[in-house]
């Protein structure tokens, strides 16, 4: 998925910290690959 | 584009943390070599361990990637074993987006997931039954069809 707009989502930049978020919030991760060209 | 859609943000945020990795960035190589990853778009659902729960390829407009998403989640919450939560998802799936390219997808768990919940061949019959009704050309349909008689 190309990241080159705007979005309100607050995507993080470390699949640990997300893993450990999703941990403590009961929720899942939603880890997308993208490439910017 | 899809992720700036409020349906998309706000379906995001109800059940998941969001990560980004660019695959074109050295600081992302053992996540890409750890999920195999090959193919952007590429959008992963993981539990809180890291396990892949769902995966798919390819972009998807707002009205496609909310279903997809709630389809990945009912799948992931199944494999949890999390019956009620993946039958109200599929439910939720099937509500908001009936004509979707996953509708026939979750259709067919959510007969599986109630069935499993239940114990009762019923609910699964019953569920495929809607699926053959609502979905005749579906692969989906296909995957149900040794229940045919």
């Amino acid at each position: 998925m190309i990241n080159t707009h705007p979005s309100t989502i607050p995507w993080l930049a470390s699949l640990d910290e997300a893993l450990r978020r999703a941990k403590a919030e009961s929720k899942f991760v939603l880890l997308d690959f993208f490439s910017p060209t | 584009m899809t992720y700036p859609e409020q349906s998309v943000a706000a379906t995001i945020a109800a059940h998941c943390v969001p990560v980004q990795i660019n695959t074109q960035d050295r600081s992302g190589a053992d996540i890409v070599a750890r999920y195999r990853q090959v193919w952007t778009p590429d959008v992963r659902v993981l539990a809180a361990d890291g396990f892949e729960l769902y995966r798919w390829n390819g972009y998807l407009p707002p009205f496609e990637f909310v279903p997809q998403l709630l389809v990945a989640l009912g799948q992931a919450r199944l494999r949890q074993h999390d019956e009620g939560g993946a039958a109200a998802i599929y439910e939720e799936a099937l509500a908001r987006f009936p004509t979707s390219a996953v509708a026939a997808e979750a259709q067919y768990y959510l007969a599986v997931a109630r069935y499993k919940a239940s114990h009762d061949g019923a609910d699964l019959m019953n569920g495929w039954g809607k699926l053959r009704a609502r979905y005749p050309d579906s692969i989906w349909r296909v995957k149900q069809s040794f229940s045919e008689t």
